[in-house]
């Protein structure tokens, strides 16, 4: 399983590199990383239908999450990613706003690695 | 102030004979005219010189005469018909409007000035530049009547501007000479002697000698006021030639009489008294009776001074029966004045009190209410003398009664007398307060005799400035530059000037200054309370960026205290596996592990910084600026401001959706700033860059900006090394400042914003604070419009932070 992470903050790969470093030793999830909206869309450019899941961010500096997940679902759509928002800004407008363009899955930070993973199984 | 109302008659002197002589030619001419429209034109001329002569009733006559037969004349159907002959009747009909509101402009001033406003209208519609300049000259003449000068300026102002189109030298002369008039009676002497001159130049051009006369006397009377004597006798004297040339006696005799002011002013009495004497023997001889009295009490003035009184007295009788056969009352009442002074100088109090009745009565039938304190003043004086002392302070407290109460120097005087006879009687009580008030009058004359040297002053330089002017300009031709250096001179002289006078203002109030101190207490009191209510202010605006901070700093803080919780989360798991692999004894799995917690610890210590730094700094903003410079890393400061100040947008605002870029120039040393104070410049600038380029984007979604405008709502950040400074540019991509706007940014409260949005000082304190640090806040704008016609892509705003290294 390929999964893109988004996120603005360099540290979240570490994080996530130990968090899943099991199912990551195991090859039961590919990790890439991009650091913003547009550096996810050339990943997505280049590595067309690699990713299933991409979870994101949506409070980055240039194109925001919630504009990458636009922008996903509306050119990606045979078959459309999966894309779960993660953001330290849990409010109900956020979330209909994501919902709204689509997004699978809406998690607020911090993140709760157990559930998420769990999540991510249910995929 | 005898010698003040004597003076204003002198003035009046030239005009009027100057009118009765025409007169006289005219009245002939009248019975001679053969047609009615010379008839009016005639009526009209006889009427001006009447008031020109202050004869109003004599004007009101002429001129209804004239208006009733223009009036008749433009009904006659025969000349309906004639259009060039109704034009000059309508003409004619207009001036003798003219002239009939000046005649009664004393009668009833309100419909004086409705009739001859009317004929401006008329002409004004007309656009008939004859009848304007005419009509403006008039209303200048008849505002100076009403001491309303100013106004008088402004139509004189008129009056010129259409005597220059016109090219009427004769008349522009005439109109100068008027100008300078009203600028002499303001005290504006130097403007004054300016326009006299220019009236003089224009007066020998057209070849009109009483006018040279006229102006070179009016300019002796500006040197005079002065108090440059040599000069008054000089342009007199010159004077003296024309008037001799032209063989007038009656110019002559004036002459004398303002030689004999001069000479008088200058203490050179003999002079004065043999220029006395000569204007008077002419003018018995001229049979000018109106001006005997006046000359022969000059003569009696000087003979005072001499200490000649007995010779003073028996002029003053001699005067009085000129006076006494005049038409005229008032001029009695000069008279009668000084003569009750001289014989009370001379004992003869019986005399003194008999003439200071008669004065009384006559300045009461007159209604010159200042006279009749004079006269009672005389008689309590009398009184007092002759021990009389209970009706001395009866005549002194019916003086009181009578006196305006502006009248200081009356006042004090008759406070002195009362205090004085009560203090005789045994009156105490009376007496003492009689001496406060006494004391009251003194301040108060003293402080008016202040203010009018204060002004005497003032226009007196002015003239020295003014005059040391034209002499230059009269020596050489000078180039516009030189005349330009020139000018500089004069004001800085005049700001040299007004220097002085405001220390020789502050000195003499200093004084009155003392006694007020209550009222400075309360002043200081309102100081105190305006330099609370600006901190309050500013902190308000402090809390305001405050607001705007928070949400900013709780999605900066809330990502590193993730991290923190993550890494030593996922530490102890990494333990955990470590421990058990040690177990399994895989060593070589157990140092990867290890490797992988130090470097968690490492990144938990990070974050922990970076949490603490961001509550550092706002413990640091919030706190009261104690003002301490400490070395700054320039680019961190905005690198910080500028996240903080995007998450707080983006955290207030979902639809908030700005880029914003920052170049940074890593040569950048650190420099000594209030970090927090700097700090909140960046902050309020970024700020407003977000606002303004994200404003615009909103605009352009909601269709009311072109679709092809569109770009993305962005920030720029920059630092640059520029020499000795260090530049902080934050630019955006919003609409631009509006020309009209760009001057009043850094004023205090100006904001663009909603109300309730911005406090409208945050650009100022910013600009202050800057200031405060040696720098300079810069901004430049490029509004569409400007873009285009620049060629450049869009509109953009860019504040500039400009700081010494150093």
């Amino acid at each position: 399983m390929n999964i893109l992470v988004v996120d603005d903050e360099k540290d979240v790969k570490t994080l996530f590199e130990q968090r899943f470093r099991k199912e990551i030793r195991d090859h039961e999830i590919d990790f890439a990383f991009a650091f913003s909206g547009e550096e996810a869309l050339d990943y997505l450019n280049q590595h067309l239908h690699q990713a299933v899941l991409i979870l994101s961010d949506i409070n980055m500096p240039g194109m925001s999450g919630l504009e990458l997940l636009d922008r996903i679902k509306k050119k990606y759509d045979t078959p459309p990613p999966i894309v779960m928002m993660l953001t330290a800004y849990g409010d109900a407008d956020n979330f209909n706003m994501a919902k709204s363009l689509g997004a699978d899955d809406f998690l607020t930070k911090p993140v709760d690695f157990t559930n998420l993973k769990e999540k991510i199984k249910n995929f | 102030m005898r010698s003040k109302i004597l003076l204003l008659v002198i003035l009046l002197h030239l005009s009027i004979f100057l009118s009765a002589q025409k007169i006289q030619m005219l009245t002939t001419e009248l019975s001679n005219a053969k047609t009615d429209t010379n008839r009016l034109r005639v009526l009209n001329e006889i009427a001006e010189y009447f008031y020109i002569g202050y004869d109003y009733t004599q004007c009101k006559e002429y001129s209804l005469q004239a208006l009733l037969l223009s009036d008749k004349l433009l009904q006659s159907t025969t000349i309906k018909q004639n259009a060039g002959l109704s034009n000059e009747i309508k003409y004619w009909n207009a001036v003798s409007r003219v002239n009939y509101g000046s005649a009664i402009i004393f009668e009833n001033p309100s419909s004086a000035m409705d009739s001859v406003l009317l004929s401006e209208q008329i002409w004004s519609k007309a656009n008939h530049k004859k009848g304007l300049a005419f009509v403006y000259g008039r209303l200048a003449d008849l505002s100076s009547l009403q001491s309303n000068h100013q106004k008088a300026l402004d139509y004189n102002e008129k009056s010129i501007k259409f005597y220059t189109e016109l090219k009427d030298t004769y008349h522009l002369a005439n109109i100068y000479y008027q100008r300078a008039l009203f600028q002499r009676y303001m005290g504006y002497y130097g403007d004054a002697m300016e326009n006299n001159i220019t009236a003089l130049e224009m007066a020998k051009e057209s070849k009109d000698s009483s006018l040279v006369v006229e102006c070179l006397l009016a300019n002796g009377f500006i040197y005079m006021f002065v108090k440059e004597f040599s000069l008054a006798i000089a342009a007199q004297q010159e004077a003296m030639k024309v008037a001799t040339a032209m063989n007038d006696s009656s110019y002559i005799a004036t002459i004398y009489s303002d030689m004999g002011n001069v000479h008088m002013r200058d203490g050179k009495l003999d002079s004065a008294l043999q220029d006395f004497k000569n204007c008077f023997n002419l003018r018995k001889r001229l049979n000018e009776t109106l001006y005997l009295s006046n000359a022969l009490l000059y003569i009696s003035h000087i003979l005072l001074k001499q200490g000649k009184i007995e010779q003073a007295l028996a002029t003053q009788f001699e005067a009085l029966q000129y006076a006494k056969n005049l038409k005229e009352g008032t001029y009695v009442l000069d008279v009668y004045a000084d003569i009750a002074v001289s014989t009370y100088k001379l004992n003869y109090l019986q005399q003194s009190l008999t003439y200071n009745d008669t004065l009384l009565l006559l300045s009461t039938k007159y209604k010159n209410s200042s006279y009749s304190s004079i006269a009672l003043q005389g008689i309590a004086n009398v009184n007092l003398k002759q021990g009389k002392r209970a009706a001395a302070i009866v005549a002194l407290k019916k003086a009181i009664s009578i006196t305006n109460t502006d009248d200081y120097r009356n006042l004090k005087e008759i406070y002195a007398g009362l205090l004085t006879a009560q203090e005789k009687s045994g009156n105490y009580k009376e007496a003492f307060h009689n001496a406060m008030l006494y004391k009251r009058f003194c301040d108060s004359v003293e402080t008016m005799e202040k203010s009018t040297k204060l002004v005497s002053l003032t226009n007196q330089l002015e003239f020295q400035n003014k005059r040391a002017l034209l002499e230059v300009s009269q020596e050489k031709e000078l180039a516009l530059k030189q005349s330009e250096i020139r000018q500089q001179k004069l004001f800085r002289n005049l700001s040299i000037g007004s220097l002085i006078i405001v220390i020789i203002f502050a000195l003499s109030y200093f004084k009155r200054f003392r006694e007020k101190r209550k009222l400075n207490i309360q002043l200081e009191q309102t100081v105190t309370n305006l330099k609370a209510t600006q901190k309050q202010l500013i902190q308000s605006e402090k809390m305001a960026s405050l607001g705007e901070l928070t949400a900013g700093i709780a999605h900066e803080i809330q990502n590193p205290l993730n991290f923190v919780n993550n890494f030593s989360e996922v530490s102890k798991e990494l333990l955990d596996e470590m421990k058990q692999t040690l177990e399994k004894g895989y060593t070589d799995d157990a140092k990867e592990i290890m490797q992988d917690v130090v470097q968690n610890l490492e990144k938990i210590k990070h974050h922990g910084k970076r949490a603490d730094a961001i509550v550092k700094g706002m413990l640091q903003h919030s706190r009261k600026s104690e003002g301490k410079k400490e070395p700054t890393d320039i680019n961190a400061l905005c690198d910080e401001y500028v996240r903080l100040s995007y998450h707080g947008l983006r955290a207030k605002d979902k639809s908030f959706n700005a880029k914003f870029e920052t170049n940074f120039d890593a040569s950048l040393p650190k420099i000594n700033i209030v970090p927090q104070d700097i700090g909140r410049v960046i902050l309020n600038l970024i700020n407003n860059a977000f606002y303004a380029a994200s404003q615009n984007h909103q605009q352009k979604a909601e269709g009311t900006l072109n679709a092809e405008q569109k770009k993305v709502p962005t920030v720029w950040v920059n630092t640059k090394k520029q020499g000795d400074k260090v530049l902080i540019s934050v630019k955006d991509n919003g609409r631009g400042i509006p020309k009209e706007n760009l001057e009043k940014i850094f004023q205090p409260f100006f904001t663009t914003k909603p109300s309730g949005s911005g406090t409208g000082l945050g650009l100022s304190l910013s600009f202050d604070i800057v200031r405060a640090h040696a720098g300079e806040l810069k901004v430049e704008t490029l509004s569409a419009e400007a873009a285009a016609q620049a060629g450049k892509d869009g509109e953009e705003t860019e504040f500039i932070i400009i700081l010494p290294v150093v």
